[in-house]
């Protein structure tokens, strides 16, 4: 077995950028890598490849990465990360758009949410977007409420037609007040969503 | 109803919602994969050296005269030419020449660049091109900075 090449012999070694870099990653990777995760739905490998390019991203735009307040570079870098994924889900075929608004998807429209869904954990709230509603939703939804995205921002970005993307934003949704309304019953009452 | 037009309703919906996506991004989950800090900052480390490597390709030295072959990556194309009066740019040509200037050769084309003006004038069997570029335009083997190219937000 060969030995180990001697680091300083390394190209760049001793480079600011690397010095630099290599303690942002220490400090900041960890949520980088959390951030990625929540926008990639669980995909392990998605949000480790998204978290490496949000560093690499650093080193290619030093100038402006440099310049950053030391408060700013995390949510700079979480910023890169979750655009990568986002963008991975770009749509290659854009269906018609059928510019229809879906009537009475919610029977549940006029009850207040507020409690409801203020009753939800993370933890609980996470499980039902990666398994319970499809992954379509579930990007849609992300885009909603995390992103702050239009509905035709949405749906241009999923090449889907809006219809379907209130569609999809009810079925999350809907997931959600079940959830709030299992959560907020007494424990001896509550359905099989653990 | 949700139908994704603003109303009082559907903004307490979209406040509630977002929450909980603030609560994700900032909590460990007990589902959540180890992070491996060490291994991600090898990976990163090695991928920067290697970008490093590239960068630090040592460019041609200025003012060493070297003859371009058609199996090298070729400089940009001159971006200023124009065709002018094949004796004035002759007697140019010669001028850079003896006044130190490089001699290059590049298929029919052969072309004195002086390294103090920058200028370059290029001779072809057809006619006489001159054309005022820059040394860092006619720098052939150095690439430009990365940081210059990719300043762009």
């Amino acid at each position: 077995m060969s030995p180990a090449p001697d680091p300083a012999s390394r190209p760049g070694s001793g480079d600011p950028r690397l010095e630099v870099i290599s303690q942002a990653y220490l400090a900041h990777a960890h949520a980088v890598r959390r951030h990625a995760a929540r926008a990639a739905l669980g995909d392990d490998q998605a949000a480790e490849d998204a978290t490496q390019e949000a560093f690499m991203e650093a080193f290619r735009n030093w100038p402006k990465f440099r310049q950053l307040p030391p408060g700013q570079r995390r949510a700079w870098l979480c910023a890169r990360a979750r655009w990568r994924v986002i963008d991975s889900w770009r749509a290659t075929r854009v269906e018609h758009p059928a510019d229809v608004l879906p009537d009475h998807l919610d029977p549940r429209a006029d009850e207040d949410d507020d409690d409801v869904l203020a009753a939800i954990t993370a933890d609980r709230f996470w499980k039902v977007i990666t398994t319970a509603v499809p992954r379509r939703a579930a990007c849609a939804a992300y885009l909603k409420w995390h992103e702050d995205w239009t509905m035709t921002g949405i749906a241009n970005h999923l090449g889907i037609d809006r219809a379907t993307v209130l569609r999809d934003i009810n079925v999350v949704l809907d997931a959600a007040r079940q959830l709030g309304y299992e959560t907020g019953l007494p424990a001896d009452n509550k359905g099989g969503m653990a | 109803m949700y139908h994704g037009d603003p109303c009082p309703e559907d903004q307490a919906t979209d406040t509630a919602m977002a929450a909980l996506y603030r609560q994700l991004d900032n909590h460990d989950l007990s589902t959540d994969t180890p992070f491996d800090a060490q291994a991600g900052l090898q990976r990163l480390t090695d991928r920067i050296h290697h970008e490093l490597g590239q960068e630090s390709q040592p460019p041609a030295p200025p003012g060493h005269p070297r003859t371009l072959t058609g199996q090298e990556p070729a400089s940009p194309g001159p971006r200023r030419l124009r065709y002018s009066s094949r004796w004035v740019d002759l007697i140019a040509f010669l001028a850079v020449l003896a006044l130190g200037g490089v001699l290059i050769t590049l298929g029919r084309f052969t072309a004195a660049y002086s390294v103090t003006t920058g200028v370059t004038i290029a001779v072809a069997l057809h006619g006489v091109w001159t054309g005022l570029r820059s040394p860092k335009e006619t720098q052939v083997a150095g690439k430009p900075g990365r940081d210059g190219d990719e300043d762009a937000p």
